[in-house]
C-alpha cells in the first residue's frame, strides 16, 4: 500500500509541471488573437491534420530519410571504426583528416551536398551520413582501442579465428562505447534531417514548417514544430529502450564488479 | 640516485618530444598527400568538376578570402555571437542547474520538461525565431542560447547531485559555514561536470550559429558561404567550408586546453598527463 502511494506520488511530481504547462498554454491561448501565437486548440487540430492528410507525402519521407541516413551512418561508422581501431598505424595516419572532417558542422555542408547530389532524398541522406557518422566512428575506435590486452591474449590462446574474435570479443567489448556514440548520432540525425528539409526541398516535416512560416500559417507552423519536438523526443526514448536491452549484460557485469547486489 | 632519476626524466621527455614531432610530421605528410590526391582526382576527372573544384583553384580562393576585410568581418560576427551566446547560456544555466541539483522536488518536477525541450531539434526553432526577430544577430543569439542552455543545465544538476552526502554531513558536523562547504565540497565535485557541459554547449553553439547563418540568413560566415554557393562559385564555397572546419578544430582544441587548465587537479587530467 505504502509502495503504491509512494509510486503515485513520484509519478505526480514527474508529470505535474508538463501537464500544468500544457493546460496553461491551452487556456491562455484560447482567445488569442496574436498572429504569432494562435490558440493551442487550433495547433492541435492542425497537428492531427498533418498526421492524417500529409502522412504519406511529408511525414513518411522525413522518417525514411532519417532512418536510411542513420542506418548508413551506423554501418559505416562501426566498420570504419573497427578497421581504424584494429590498425593503429592507419588510425595515426588518418587522424588529422578525421579531426578536420569531424569539426565541420554538418549544416555547413548543405551547399556542397547541393552541388554534389542536387535536390532530393540522396542529398538529405548524404547530409545525415556526413554529419552523424563521426560520433559512431570515433567511439568505435575508442572502444576497440580500450579493450583489455589480457582479454585479447586469452582469446588468441584459445585459438579463436578472426571472425569469432571480432564477433565474440571485439564487438561486445566495444559495444557500450559504440552505443553511446550512436546515441549522439541519433540526436544529430534529427537536427540534420530538419536542416536538409529547409533548403531546396519540397517535402518533409521541416518543409511544412518553413513553408507555413513563409505563408504566415502560424498554426500549421507550430503544429509542425511540435511534431518535430515529439519526433526528437520519441527517437531519444526509443533509443534508450534499445540501449537498455542491448547493454543489460554490461550493467550486470559492472554491478558485480562493484559489489552491488542489484 | 636523484640525479640519475632526473636524467632519465630528461631523456624521457626528449623521447616524447621526438615522438610528438614524428606524429606531427606524419600528420603534415598525410594532409599533403590528401591535398595531392584531391588535385590528382580533379585533374583526371575522377571528381566531377561540376561539384568539386580542384585543390589548385580552392586554395588560392582561400588565400584571397583570408586577405579580404569582408571575411574577417563575417568571422568576427560568427565567433562573437557564438561566444556571447554560450556565455549567456552558461550564466543562466549554471545557477538554474545548481537549484535543480540541490532541490530534489524541483529536479524531479522539471525532468520531463527539460528532457522534451532539450531533445527538440534546435534547428527546428529557426523558422519561428526568424519570424519573431528577422534575419538578425539577435535571432542567431537566441538560437545559440536556446541550444547551449540545456547541456550546461543538465550537467550542472548532475554534478551537484553527485556530491558525496557523507562529505556534506562531515562539513556540517565540523560546523563549517555553508559557503565554505560549497567552495570546498560542492564546487570541486560539480566543476568537471560543468566543464563537460560547457564543452558540449560550445560545440552545439557553433553548429547552431552556422545553422542560423546558413538557414536563417543571419550575417556571418555561413551566410557568405551560402551566397558563394548560390552564385555558383565552387572554389569560394569550398574555401568557406574548409575555414569553418578549421574554426571547429580550433574551438575543440582550445576548449580541451582550457578544461585541462581548469581541472589540472582532477584525477582524470592528472592521470592523462603522466
Amino acid at each position: 500500500m505504502k509502495a503504491i502511494v509512494n509510486r503515485s506520488a513520484g509519478l505526480l511530481t514527474e508529470i505535474w509541471l508538463p501537464v500544468a504547462a500544457f493546460a496553461a498554454w491551452w487556456i491562455f491561448s484560447l482567445n488569442s488573437t496574436s498572429m504569432y501565437f494562435p490558440p493551442l486548440a487550433r495547433i492541435a487540430s492542425e497537428l492531427g491534420n498533418i498526421l492524417t492528410t500529409r502522412f504519406a507525402t511529408d511525414v513518411l519521407p522525413s522518417l525514411q530519410n532519417l532512418g536510411t541516413g542513420l542506418l548508413v551512418s551506423v554501418a559505416l561508422g562501426i566498420s570504419a571504426g573497427l578497421v581504424l581501431g584494429l590498425v593503429p598505424a592507419l588510425y595515426a595516419a588518418a587522424s588529422p583528416l578525421l579531426e578536420f572532417m569531424r569539426a565541420i558542422p554538418g549544416v555547413a555542408l548543405l551547399p556542397i551536398a547541393l552541388f554534389m547530389f542536387g535536390i532530393g532524398p540522396d542529398m538529405k541522406v548524404a547530409i545525415i551520413v556526413f554529419g552523424a557518422v563521426w560520433p559512431v566512428l570515433m567511439n568505435t575506435v575508442d572502444g576497440v582501442r580500450g579493450i583489455d590486452v589480457l582479454v585479447k591474449d586469452v582469446a588468441r590462446s584459445y585459438g579463436l579465428g578472426p571472425w569469432n574474435h571480432l564477433w565474440r570479443i571485439i564487438l561486445p567489448a566495444a559495444s557500450p562505447q559504440i552505443i553511446a556514440g550512436i546515441r549522439v548520432s541519433v540526436a544529430l540525425g534529427v537536427i540534420l534531417i530538419v536542416a536538409s528539409e529547409y533548403i531546396a526541398s519540397t517535402e518533409g516535416i521541416g518543409f511544412i514548417e518553413l513553408q507555413s512560416a513563409r505563408q504566415y500559417h502560424m498554426d500549421v507552423m507550430w503544429a509542425a514544430l511540435l511534431l518535430l519536438g515529439i519526433l526528437g523526443y520519441a527517437a531519444n526514448v526509443l533509443f534508450r529502450v534499445v540501449e537498455h536491452r542491448l547493454l543489460r549484460w554490461h550493467r550486470g557485469l559492472r554491478g558485480t564488479e562493484q559489489g552491488e547486489s542489484k | 640516485m636523484a640525479t640519475q632519476m632526473a636524467r632519465y626524466g630528461q631523456i624521457g621527455s626528449r623521447v616524447t618530444t621526438l615522438a610528438r614531432y614524428g606524429r606531427e610530421g606524419t600528420g603534415l605528410a598525410v594532409i599533403a598527400a590528401a591535398l595531392g590526391l584531391w588535385e590528382l582526382s580533379s585533374v583526371t576527372g575522377l571528381l566531377p568538376g561540376s561539384a568539386f573544384p580542384s585543390m589548385s583553384a580552392t586554395l588560392p580562393a582561400l588565400a584571397t578570402l583570408l586577405g579580404s576585410a569582408g571575411f574577417w568581418q563575417a568571422f568576427g560576427l560568427t565567433l562573437g555571437s557564438w561566444a556571447l551566446g554560450v556565455l549567456i547560456a552558461a550564466a543562466a544555466a549554471i545557477p538554474a542547474g545548481m537549484l535543480l541539483g540541490r532541490i530534489r522536488f524541483l529536479y524531479r518536477s522539471t525532468r520531463l520538461a527539460v528532457d522534451f525541450l532539450s531533445t527538440i531539434p534546435s534547428v527546428a526553432m529557426i523558422p519561428v525565431i526568424v519570424l519573431l526577430f528577422g534575419a538578425t544577430m539577435e535571432m542567431k543569439l537566441v538560437l545559440i542560447v536556446y541550444g547551449a542552455f540545456w547541456p550546461i543545465l543538465v550537467q550542472t544538476a548532475y554534478g551537484v547531485r553527485d556530491t558525496d552526502r557523507v562529505l556534506l554531513d562531515t562539513a556540517r558536523s565540523y560546523s563549517l559555514s555553508r559557503l565554505t562547504a560549497a567552495v570546498f565540497i560542492l564546487v570541486p565535485t560539480a566543476l568537471p561536470y560543468v566543464v563537460t557541459g560547457l564543452r558540449i554547449s560550445a560545440v552545439i553553439g557553433l553548429l547552431l550559429g552556422v545553422s542560423g547563418e546558413v538557414l536563417g540568413s543571419a550575417p556571418g560566415l555561413g551566410l557568405e558561404m551560402n551566397m558563394a554557393q548560390s552564385g555558383g562559385d565552387l572554389p569560394v564555397t569550398y574555401a568557406y567550408v574548409i575555414l569553418i572546419g578549421l574554426i571547429g578544430i580550433a574551438v575543440d582544441r582550445g576548449l580541451n586546453q582550457v578544461s585541462r587548465r581548469v581541472l589540472y587537479w582532477h584525477p582524470s587530467v592528472r592521470g592523462a598527463a603522466t
